[in-house]
């Protein structure tokens, strides 16, 4: 065919050109989207790796005979280092105790000197921190600041950590101090697994409604194209010509929109790295990927588009040439279902290998994430199957006229009329999948006070070996806001646990119970985490052996504080300062805070980031789709006003048309997601379980329902004007 | 086709002369066959008998040819009662309702009218035949398509000039 | 006229310039056949879309079986046409999607019948036209033929006043033309349903009782509007 006539066919009037605008947009925004989350997806090793040195991987100390710990003689070649747990006004902070010698051989990235005791680096977002409140509350704690770390030892920007140098002999004594050859700059990467598939599903719940659009916006006109193609085909071009012609015109526009969606990545890399993964937000090298990744994507996009369209082209039987009835579509087929049952399966076994093998979440987040995306398509693939299993039922059972019309559409249109909700679908699929993830930190109890537990204003610290608890009880007696110090002692008989206080002291920190005086020993772990978690009615109280104090052995120092930000900190300050523990003294709060809750935050932020991209794309999806279906069946609607069918059943046609399929597969998907989302916890985390979801969620299925009756009602007016009797004719 | 009724149709747009109405006639109705002089006198004077039309004088020079006739009243309203009425089918009325519609036109008469009234004469059988044709044997009801075809065929014809009215009111001046 | 079911007077309706009818005036009595005749674009579609409270005329007035149709809002007259109208047209206004019985039952429900009395009412005019063996296919899957019978079910299973068919024969040969429209008028001269026919052959027309010519937009003999 020659080009001109292939421009005849194909570019035929306004919609055949906004036919493919919309396909080049389409494409340009899912290549964007796709192209940030690769690069993510891609670079959260190595980013993990930048970070590895605050995991010490070495030789932790010797015991000998008696018990007690071997010191680990100085050496210039190697380096003796333990993870620093720290917290400052609720938020953590990672930290890395180093000791060296001075004449130490060893080499840090970006060749910045290794801290000699008494001195630290920070990362840029710590320093910030450090310097915006006085320095006896956060900045005393490691000595003197050295300069920032540099970026090859941080996750991003907002990552917070510092690196302090401590005298070998006192880090010898802590118990989590490894030795080791060198800085560490390569991780397991076991961390960077967990957030990868994250990374992963994120993509694919964000790419299938972004597919769904651009297959709506492909089909638009689809009627009216058909019968030009029916016309070419009686005129002589053979099927072959017409499928290169589709499959040129495709990978045309889609080359196009991958092209411009390159730009659009560019463009928004800087506000998706912003994004905090793992405990930080990103650098703009983490969320690009490399130009030959780049390349793979574009030409990967233009050839599957170009493919599919030749495919379907070639598939697409314009049937007895030249006859431009409207025809049913194919019979959907229960095979539709095939893809959704193996992700299942897929998802399933590989969830169970997770769980039950070992270490094996590197190997299997493939199968996994394969899973999880045959599990998105699959609902969208199996919609159909299901719209028209519906539509039968429906279609035997109504008294509407309304029912009748929309039955008989959906039973020989499965496809179509699924593909308008589709996308709302596939979304409420992810939506139940991130909302079931992050319940699991929603559900976190919070932390209060109560009778019988540790006030939350009060500070825990674990004592060492070497710490005095008397200088330290006097060191932050005078700081304002401190109320009074209270310290435990290992208790002396081994048939009495809990940690031993004077009786006026167990009173001040909140114990019930207490005899008028004398020395008690007190669950402080109950005391800490509750009666919930413990297991025990209320933190009891024991009366201890009526021993000296002076001859016990102090295991804990508790700061009782006004509950004043200062006051916690400055207290936590001197004692990090003067104490020898990796450690930091915590209140109950900080407690929480060290658990999931950053991580688990920064996740929800992603998944609503997510619902609010899936659900607004599936919003125009459908809109677009209503609007093209509607346009396209204006003689049919003309032909039942003509009938004297009232506008009001007409709509309620329309309506019906899209709230079967909705309301058929919405459930399923819910269902389906929290499955997931639960099998996921169940694999990937040991202390997370699925709860019911949050009021967010709610509120999420609450807008996309919404957003259907909008992209629906929407139509409405539509319906009056475009079957208006005075311009549809009739012969 | 009646020729007396054509000529007296020929006649009626003004005084003419024998050889100029041959002429005439020739042009408009001749495409299958010409009249000839002979028969044009003849029917000249058969028409001056009966009182159609008569004779307005003689212009220099000796001949028939050099008489000038013109319509009289009574002529007139034999043409007009002709041009009114409906033919039955029959081999005859394609000639005839041409020669009518042609004489309508030249007359400036209502020629979609004159074709309408045949239409409904034409219509009238078929309603008549249809309605017998539903009670039929089928032998008969065979002849009865025959005939209803043959109506038919007319009427196609009809429609098919009244279609064209426009154009042929254009042929027709241009030889009148 | 005795008793006129329509009685139409000076109707005139305008598209843009395009002046389609330019003053009618037509009575059609109860039970009668008329068939509609003229050349293409004189106006005929125009005529019975205004007779039938499709359109609004732009001037004169139109009464069907009692009710002044021009007195109407669009929604009373979409009703009315419910009630009281069928319409079949040259081809293609049966609902692809549906079935020939769903199709039939449609205007049944429309007007608020239950499902099985629809279907069993449809299943019967189905039957009248010769048709139960097409009850369960799409209209797509039937001839021409039959898919028209199935409009002619559908249009007269409501029991209407009137029915207005737009050249219901015109996509069928000679043969399916004349079994159609028989199959048609048999039902209606039983029921003595009304119908108005257009048609542009004279051998349908000649199955009515009268025929009446459309030109320019006026019935044949008669003058315009504003000229008389
Ligand atoms: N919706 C419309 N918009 C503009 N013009 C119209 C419209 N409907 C009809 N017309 C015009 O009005 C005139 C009469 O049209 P109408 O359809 O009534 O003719 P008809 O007699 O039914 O012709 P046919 O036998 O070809 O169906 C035509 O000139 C047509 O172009
Ligand atoms: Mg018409």
């Amino acid at each position: 065919m020659r080009p001109a006539a292939a421009r005849l066919l194909l570019l035929n009037g306004a919609p055949a050109y906004g036919r493919l605008a919309g396909i080049v947009a389409g494409v340009a925004a899912g290549t964007a989207m796709m192209l940030v989350l690769l690069g993510a997806f891609l670079h959260l090793p190595e980013r993990e790796d930048r970070v590895a040195w605050l995991t010490p991987d070495g030789d932790y100390a010797q015991f000998d005979a008696s018990d007690q710990m071997i010191p680990r003689e100085p050496q210039s070649d190697a380096l003796l280092s333990a993870t620093l747990v720290d917290v400052f006004d609720g938020r953590t902070f990672d930290g890395l105790a180093l000791a060296v010698t001075p004449d130490t051989t060893v080499t840090m990235p970006a060749d910045i000197a290794p801290p000699a005791a008494g001195e630290y680096y920070a990362s840029p977002a710590m320093i910030e921190l450090i310097d915006s409140v006085p320095a006896s509350q956060l900045g005393d704690r490691w000595g003197t600041l050295l300069g920032p770390l540099p970026d090859e030892m941080l996750r991003g920007p907002s990552h917070r950590a510092v690196l302090a140098g401590v005298d070998w002999e006192e880090l010898d004594t802590w118990s989590s101090a490894v030795v080791q050859e060198e800085f560490r700059t390569t991780g397991p990467n076991s961390a960077s697994a967990t957030f990868r598939i994250v990374v992963a599903m994120g993509a694919i719940a964000l790419l299938v409604p972004m597919v769904l659009l651009i297959s709506i916006v492909s089909a638009l006109g689809a009627a009216e194209r058909r019968e030009r193609l029916a016309t070419v085909r009686l005129i002589g071009a053979g099927r072959r010509a017409m499928a290169i012609l589709s499959g040129l015109e495709m990978a045309v526009a889609s080359l196009a929109g991958a092209l411009v969606g390159v730009g659009i990545a560019a463009a928004v890399r800087p506000l998706a790295a912003q994004l905090s993964i793992n405990g930080s937000t990103m650098t703009v090298a983490d969320v690009t990927t490399s130009p030959a990744w780049t390349a793979v994507v574009v030409l990967g996009i233009a050839a599957l588009g170009a493919g599919t369209a030749a495919w379907r082209a070639y598939r697409d039987d314009v049937g007895a040439l030249g006859a431009t009835r409207e025809r049913a579509e194919k019979p959907v087929t229960a095979w539709r279902t095939s893809t959704l049952v193996a992700g299942i399966v897929i998802f399933a076994g590989s969830t169970a290998a997770i769980r039950w093998i070992p270490n094996s979440a590197t190997t299997w987040q493939y199968p996994l994430i394969l899973g999880f995306a045959l599990i998105a398509f699959g609902i969208v693939a199996a919609g159909p199957w299901i719209t028209r299993r519906t539509s039968l039922a429906l279609g035997a059972r109504t008294s509407s006229a309304a029912g009748v019309v929309a039955a008989g559409r959906l039973g020989r249109h499965p496809r179509a009329t699924f593909r308008a909700v589709a996308g709302l679908v596939a979304a409420v699929f992810i939506v139940s999948v991130f909302a079931g993830g992050s319940s699991a930190i929603a559900g976190e109890s919070r932390v209060v006070d109560a009778e019988g537990m540790l006030a939350t204003d009060t500070l825990v610290t674990y004592l060492g070996d070497d710490d005095d608890a008397q200088a330290l009880a006097e060191a932050v007696d005078g700081i304002e806001g401190v109320e009074g110090a209270a310290v435990g002692w290992f208790s002396p008989d081994a048939t009495v646990s809990g940690v031993v206080f004077a009786a006026d002291d167990a009173r001040a920190i909140g114990a019930i119970d207490v005899p008028p005086s004398g020395l008690v020993a007190v669950d402080l772990f109950d005391m800490m985490v509750g009666p919930e978690l413990s297991g025990t009615d209320r933190p009891g109280v024991a009366e201890a052996s009526d021993a000296d104090p002076t001859a016990l052995e102090p295991s804990h120092l508790l700061v009782l504080t006004d509950g004043s930000r200062e006051a916690i900190e400055t207290a936590r300050t001197a004692i990090v300062a003067e104490a020898s523990s990796s450690l930091a003294p915590s209140t109950r709060v900080d407690m929480e805070v060290r658990g999931a809750a950053d991580v688990n935050n920064e996740l929800s932020v992603m998944a609503y980031l997510g619902m609010g991209i899936a659900i607004a794309i599936s919003a125009l999806a459908l809109s677009v789709a209503s609007v093209a279906a509607m346009l396209e069946r204006r003689r049919t609607f003309g032909l039942l006003r003509l009938g004297g069918m009232p506008v009001r059943q007409l709509r309620q046609t329309i309506a019906t048309e899209a709230a079967v399929p909705l309301a058929v597969t919405l459930l399923l998907s819910a269902v389906l997601g929290f499955a997931v989302a639960g099998a996921v916890l169940e694999s990937l985390s040991d202390d997370l379980s699925l709860q019911w979801p949050d009021p967010r969620y709610w509120l999420a299925l609450a807008t996309s329902l919404a957003v259907a009756a909008l992209g629906i009602v929407g139509t409405f007016s539509a319906v009056r004007r475009s079957t208006e009797l005075e311009s549809t004719r009739f012969e | 086709m009646d020729r007396s009724l054509a000529l007296l149709g020929l006649m009626s747009t003004g005084p003419t002369h024998g050889y100029d109405l041959k002429n005439r006639y020739d042009a408009i109705f001749g495409a299958a066959r010409a009249i000839a002089y002979g028969q044009i006198y003849s029917t000249l004077a058969r028409m001056i008998r009966d009182g159609l039309i008569e004779q307005v004088g003689q212009e220099p020079g000796a001949g028939p040819d050099r008489k000038r006739y013109a319509v009289t009243s009574a002529g007139r309203d034999h043409l007009a009662a002709w041009l009114r009425e409906a033919d039955t089918p029959s081999p005859d009325l394609q000639t005839n309702l041409f020669a009518k519609t042609v004489l309508a036109l030249l007359l400036d008469d209502d020629a979609d009218a004159l074709l309408d009234l045949q239409r409904r004469a034409h219509l009238a059988r078929m309603r008549e035949l249809t309605h017998a044709k539903a009670g039929a044997a089928l032998l008969d009801r065979l002849a009865i398509d025959y005939a209803l075809f043959q109506i038919e065929a007319d009427l196609r014809w009809i429609d098919l000039t009244s279609a064209r009215l426009t154009d042929i009111d254009e042929e027709v001046r241009h030889h009148g | 006229m005795a008793d006129p079911i329509i009685t139409a007077s000076g109707l005139t309706k305008s598209f843009g310039a395009t002046a389609a009818l330019r003053g009618i005036d037509l009575e059609v009595a109860r039970g009668e056949v008329v068939a509609v005749m003229g050349p293409s674009g004189s106006g005929k579609s125009t005529l019975i879309h205004c007779l039938a409270g499709v359109l609004a005329p732009d001037t004169g007035s139109v009464a069907v079986d009692g009710t002044e149709l021009t007195a109407l809002s669009a929604d009373a007259r979409a009703r009315f046409r419910l009630e009281r109208i069928g319409f079949v047209f040259q081809f293609g206004q049966l609902l692809p999607d549906l079935t020939a019985v769903e199709n039939v039952a449609l205007p049944l429900l429309m007007a608020g019948a239950r499902r099985r009395d629809a279907n069993e009412r449809s299943l019967q005019w189905l039957d009248r036209l010769d048709l139960a063996d097409q009850a369960g296919k799409s209209p797509g899957d039937m001839s021409g033929g039959q898919a028209q019978r199935v409009a002619i079910a559908r249009a007269l299973a409501p029991q209407p006043s009137v029915v207005f068919a737009d050249e219901p024969t015109g996509s069928l040969d000679s043969v399916a033309a004349e079994n159609v429209l028989t199959a048609m008028l048999d039902v209606v001269r039983e029921s003595g349903t009304t119908v108005v026919l257009i048609t542009h052959d004279a051998r349908t027309a000649a199955h009515a009782d009268r025929e009446v010519i459309v030109r320019d937009g006026l019935l044949s003999g008669t003058a315009p509007v504003g000229a008389r």
